[in-house]
């Protein structure tokens, strides 16, 4: 294996701190792996605090705050001032829940600069039914309260099979919350959402018709409020450049201090990956096995080594790769010139094919719930 | 520097000198006067053209107001 050369690395840009993978939530679609770091390996207040000081003299810009929901650390407000003092611009990515008035002026103290609401749907029963938790009213109301404040704001909205069909009120309903920002994102097929993939894609015919939608409200809505979203990569010609290429933007430290080069590679087999407890995030960057592997061009297989678009897509995602074709080196199978492309056309087909949009069955409980999806999907769960 | 969500963005030069003067203060008549002001060499016509096209270009990115 030929080393990046390290004269020429540029510092990472953004260091996401996955801080807890508890969450009160339990949506189907959750981008965490499906073995969540225990509670009890979690990093310290001044573990933490260390890593965001490193982070800050590595030359990094951001500090995402995410988890699990990073609200369920009530050191939280310290972390955020942690990040602030070395020097980064910080992003809370939140359900919302656990927050109330006292602890947003708590975060708001502590200098957060962004803040991120997900949604689950504009409809209260199917988005509580998604998120397997009755959280929807508390998110409306916390995004009045967030309004108060001199804060960037986003929503954050995950669109699939589920919900596509009234993405047209689902955009409406985020004009209202008056957020500065919305993402809409379709669900990625890792963990939790790759084990429910066949309730989640949507139909070609949906995601078309999403496309012009989403066109038609970006224009419309163009210096009120901020779109951004991507086309589902299945049904993209070439792959997503996952993170902006293996080990070139960004670091993920998860909650027991693993660092990682995206949400998901820990599904990667033959792996090893450093932690912050024991290494220094610099070392990690520049010199760990881990983030080498598959940095810059060296490791490519074809087509992907002569290709014109490795420099803009870098082969696509690794982890989805391993995950549809067993081979972590291969070619996204999401890249219409992969060798292994017919796997990702197999399940376009399916979900075209596959039984229309189910109507969802509620419940009081997420036990209730859990029951009465039981054949559709899995909810996420929480770490022991 | 200008932080924002997801994205940063290097300022150098009169691009600077403009989101200097976006403090929430001014409005955009006198800050286009300023700047006429400390360019008079240049087109004052093509100043104002030039700054507006920017700071649309930062709100559509709401990363400014006005």
């Amino acid at each position: 294996m030929q080393n990046y050369p390290i004269t020429k690395l540029p510092s990472p840009l953004a260091i996401i701190a996955e801080v807890t993978h508890r969450c009160p939530l339990h949506c189907v679609y959750c981008s965490n792996p499906m073995h969540l770091a225990e509670t009890q390996s979690e990093l310290s207040t001044g573990e933490w605090t260390g890593v965001f000081q490193q982070a800050g003299k590595l030359g990094m810009l951001h500090a995402h705050f995410t988890g699990g929901e990073p609200v369920a650390r009530m050191d939280l407000p310290e972390l955020v001032s942690a990040a602030r003092m070395a020097g980064l611009y910080t992003n809370l990515i939140t359900s919302g829940i656990g927050l109330n008035d006292h602890r947003l002026a708590a975060l708001m103290g502590a200098g957060l600069d962004h803040i991120q609401i997900s949604f689950q749907d504009s409809r209260e029963e199917a988005a509580n039914w998604i998120a397997g938790a009755k959280a929807h009213a508390h998110k409306v109301e916390l995004s009045r309260a967030i309004r108060k404040y001199k804060v960037a704001f986003t929503v954050n909205l995950v669109v699939h099979r589920q919900n596509l069909d009234h993405l047209e009120e689902m955009i409406e309903f985020i004009v209202q919350l008056n957020a500065d920002r919305v993402e809409i994102a379709h669900a990625q097929y890792y963990g939790w959402a790759l084990a429910n993939r066949a309730a989640l894609m949507p139909t070609r015919e949906q995601v078309e018709k999403g496309v012009a939608i989403v066109a038609e409200a970006e224009k419309r809505l163009a210096g009120r409020m901020r779109i951004d979203s991507v086309i589902p990569d299945y049904y993209a010609k070439y792959p997503k450049a996952c993170m902006g290429g293996w080990g070139q933007k960004l670091m993920l430290v998860n909650p027991s201090g693993k660092v990682l080069p995206c949400h998901a590679a820990e599904v990667l087999p033959q792996m090893t990956f450093e932690n912050v407890r024991e290494r220094p995030l610099q070392w990690i960057w520049e010199e760990s096995e881990s983030f080498q592997r598959f940095r810059g061009e060296s490791w490519m297989p074809e087509p992907c080594r002569t290709c014109d678009h490795r420099a803009e897509d870098f082969g696509g995602c690794r982890c989805q790769a391993f995950l549809l074709t067993g081979d972590a080196s291969a070619t996204d199978p999401a890249c219409s010139l992969a060798p292994k492309r017919s796997v990702v056309e197999s399940a376009v087909q399916e979900s075209s094919s596959g039984a229309s949009v189910k109507k969802g069955a509620g419940g009081s409980s997420f036990v209730q719930l859990q029951k009465q999806n039981l054949e559709l999907w899995n909810y996420r769960t929480n770490p022991e | 520097m200008v932080l924002y969500p997801e994205g940063a963005i290097k300022l150098q030069g009169t691009g600077r000198e403009v989101l200097e003067r976006c403090d929430g203060q001014r409005t955009f008549g006198e800050l286009i006067a300023e700047l006429q002001k400390e360019f008079g060499t240049t087109d004052p016509e093509k100043i104002r053209g030039d700054i507006s096209a920017f700071l649309e270009q930062l709100q559509r990115r709401r990363i400014v107001d006005y």
